[in-house]
């Protein structure tokens, strides 16, 4: 072999490079520069070696940076390693590159040259700016994940806890360093006995994601009911590689179902009582063949409470619905008051109504807001004692008008009055006395606030109870 | 004491007079290693790291302060307190000599003359303002960062071609040299590129020094010129050296251009 050839080749290697070689002055002018990296940027030799300079052929970021940091560590450190940059070509687009420098230090002791070496670092950057948008995208599910108000945890395939958000922490009680590592069966009851757990497994096994409501255990030790879904995640051979898990605490609305069948319950036996009398007396007359007074008052009479039965179930599944249709007029309280309390008639206890003799004018539907008074009139009838009298109020403060029923009863006690409007809600200490759905003081507070009003109760055990219907006096709004 | 602590304070040299030199956005004090010592016979040299720079505790960097340049300019009056510093003659490259002019401002009784090496109050172009760049070039900026921060661990670029000759640096320090935490260094670079100091020049009472190399893409003539202008008593020494960094690429220039400016 010649060393002509071995000479050629070596020229050749330096020229057609896969990689780009330029020298240049430590102020960065060229001097010397390969045919790969003229090819490149798509400029001549002689242009480029007639005094310009390497930042000359950056981007503007570029530039920024050969001054800020490439040319100080290439000063003080003598080399630059894999520093990314962008060469600015003709009749193309920028070139991404990765930039390597070496300083040679002169005779006289200071830098004379540098050298450098230039790789096309196209693929590589595109892969870093899809590791980089990777990255905040599992950055953001990150966040999603940990103010998720779900718990969402995983685990191993034997059933170890991995992960385990914010979530979770709020539901069990447990932090992360606590619970991670332990098993889920510390967390999950599905049944009394292991049997339930195999089939659990079984179904993961199988790569069948499980939906089952059950019980879970707080770090506290309490129970609580929850809604758990988990999905198996299967590896390339099909074998189980973890399973995730996503559970919500259902405890409200299992509250909300044990409610409503109470209610059900009670309803049927509620609606049923009128029924039976209604029943009783039509039989009575049938086998009598003939009329009979008593009898076809206690009809009527039940007709009528099963009526108002009804009528309350309607509003209320109205109310609920948000379908209450209200039609208001002008309506003097004072006027609607006095006709509620001689509605209720002679009764047990005395009614006595209290109001100024000016009439006090609101925006209401007349016949929800009568509603409204005989209920809390009959709740202060029914819970009042024997021959206690009964004051109504009308007043006005400030831009509203105020109508208080006032009864000197068994009072309410304090740890129920939060829950007093509530649907279904029966005060303690109702019970016989008190026929009824219990859903009066819900509709007539949704009847308030649909007025823009509302109802303030105040009330005390053995003393007495006051309700009291506030609403915006003329020239306030109907909600 | 913390503040020096805080912004890695090294003091040196046998002069009575402080020299505060503020390296600027990307390295940190170690590139005044060309430049410093030759005062070190006639001044006492302060020299430290903005926090998130070089040696300083990057445990105090606070977005919200450091979100501006006043906060650093806060440190640097920070220093000077804790020290008790004089008539100190502040040397700033880059950004720290706009923070130098903010802190001068602030209290202007420690700080008796400003050297400022390749300062430029605004980058970017406002009106008829030219300060070099468009909105567009910094916020390429901002995103060209995260090439280099993967690119500096990049192993995959050959070296070729043998060793460095007589590194300035020794090998146990080269590795930190110039590099930051990325997301610190990407607030930097907003805060200093989008900062706007113009009108904050005319309120320097100290006695200043211009150094304006040729063909400096980051700070170019006409901004020096800008900066003379507005800067009651300046001087504006145009050196032969070229490029951002005179105190690296021609320190002897430097020097000389410093101890004239300082009747030394």
């Amino acid at each position: 072999m010649s060393d002509e050839l071995l000479h050629e080749s070596l020229e050749e290697l330096y020229e057609q490079a896969p990689c780009g070689f330029l020298f240049t002055r430590p102020d960065g002018t060229i001097v010397r520069v390969n045919q790969t990296l003229l090819s490149w940027i798509g400029h001549e030799r002689d242009d480029l070696l007639s005094g310009r300079r390497f930042q000359d052929l950056l981007t503007v970021p570029g530039k920024i940076f050969y001054e800020n940091q490439y040319f100080p560590l290439l000063r003080m450190r003598g080399f630059v390693k894999g520093v990314a940059f962008d060469l600015a070509c003709r009749d193309r687009d920028p070139l991404p590159v990765l930039v390597d420098s070496i300083q040679r230090i002169g005779a006289d002791g200071r830098p004379a040259l540098i050298v450098t070496t230039i790789v096309d670092a196209t693929d590589r950057r595109a892969y870093e700016r899809e590791l980089l948008r990777s990255r905040r995208s599992a950055e953001q599910l990150a966040v999603v994940l940990s103010a998720a108000s779900d718990a969402v945890l995983s685990a191993t395939p034997a059933g170890e806890i991995q992960t385990w958000n914010a979530g979770a922490g709020r539901l069990f009680g447990y932090s992360a360093g606590e619970i991670i590592g332990t098993h889920l069966r510390g967390i999950l009851c599905p049944g009394e006995d292991d049997a339930v757990w195999q089939q659990i497994m079984a179904e993961l096994r199988a790569g069948r994601p499980v939906h089952r409501e059950m019980v879970g255990r707080h770090a506290q030790g309490r129970l609580v009911d929850i809604s758990v879904g988990l999905t198996p995640h299967l590896g390339l051979l099909g074998e189980i590689g973890g399973v995730s898990a996503i559970i919500r605490d259902i405890g409200e609305r299992r509250g909300i179902e044990r409610l409503q069948r109470e209610f059900l319950a009670m309803a049927t036996h509620e609606l049923r009582n009128p029924l039976a009398a209604i029943k009783m007396n039509a039989h009575l007359m049938r086998l009598c063949a003939a009329y009979n007074e008593r009898a076809i008052n206690t009809i009527v009479a039940q007709t009528d409470q099963l009526d108002r039965l009804v009528d309350d179930l309607l509003l209320a599944s109205q109310i609920e619905a948000d379908r209450l249709d209200l039609m208001p007029e002008e309506t003097d309280l004072v006027a609607e008051a006095r006709a509620a309390a001689d509605a209720l008639g002679v009764t047990e206890a005395s009614i006595s109504v209290e109001a100024s003799s000016e009439p006090i004018v609101v925006w209401a539907d007349r016949l929800r807001l009568g509603q409204v008074f005989a209920n809390l009139l009959a709740n202060a009838v029914k819970y009042s004692r024997d021959g206690r009298e009964i004051v109504v109020r009308v007043g006005q403060k400030d831009d509203e008008a105020r109508v208080a029923f006032v009864d000197r009863g068994v009072g309410i006690p304090p740890e129920a009055l939060p829950r007093l409007f509530d649907r279904f809600y029966r005060a303690p200490g109702a019970g016989a006395q008190a026929p009824g759905l219990g859903l009066g003081l819900y509709i007539s507070c949704r009847i308030a606030e649909a007025h823009g009003g509302r109802i303030e109760v105040e009330s005390e055990p053995g003393r007495g109870s006051t309700f009291t219907v506030v609403l915006p006096l003329q020239g306030g709004r109907v909600g | 004491m913390p503040v020096l602590e805080r912004n890695n304070v090294t003091i040196s040299g046998s002069g009575e007079t402080p020299m505060m030199f503020a390296h600027g956005y990307g390295c940190d004090q170690r590139m005044w290693r060309l430049v410093a010592p030759a005062f070190a016979d006639t001044h006492r040299l302060v020299l430290f790291d903005h926090v998130g720079s070089g040696g300083s505790d990057l445990a105090q960097y606070d977005r919200a302060k450091y979100g501006s340049l006043r906060g650093y300019a806060q440190d640097v009056v920070e220093i000077c307190a804790a020290l008790d510093l004089r008539d100190v003659v502040f040397v700033g490259h880059s950004v720290s000599a706009m923070i130098g002019v903010l802190a001068a401002i602030e209290v202007p009784e420690r700080f008796a003359r400003l050297v400022l090496i390749g300062p430029s109050p605004c980058y970017l172009n406002d009106g008829d303002y030219v300060g070099g760049f468009a909105r567009k070039d910094i916020d390429d900026l901002l995103e060209f960062q995260d090439a280099n921060y993967l690119g500096w661990s990049s192993s995959l670029a050959p070296i070729i071609m043998g060793n460095p000759d007589r590194p300035e640096l020794s090998e146990e320090l080269h590795a930190s040299f110039c590099r930051t935490d990325p997301e610190i260094a990407k607030q930097f670079a907003a805060v200093t590129f989008l900062s706007d100091n113009r009108t904050d020049l005319s309120n320097v009472t100290a006695r200043s020094l211009i150094l304006q190399c040729q063909e400096d893409a980051i700070a170019p003539m006409v901004v020096g010129e800008y900066v003379h202008c507005h800067l009651p008593d300046s001087d504006l020494t145009v050196l032969c050296a070229t490029g951002h960094c005179p105190h690296l690429s021609a320190p002897d220039e430097t020097v000389a251009a410093i101890k004239a400016f300082l009747d030394l």
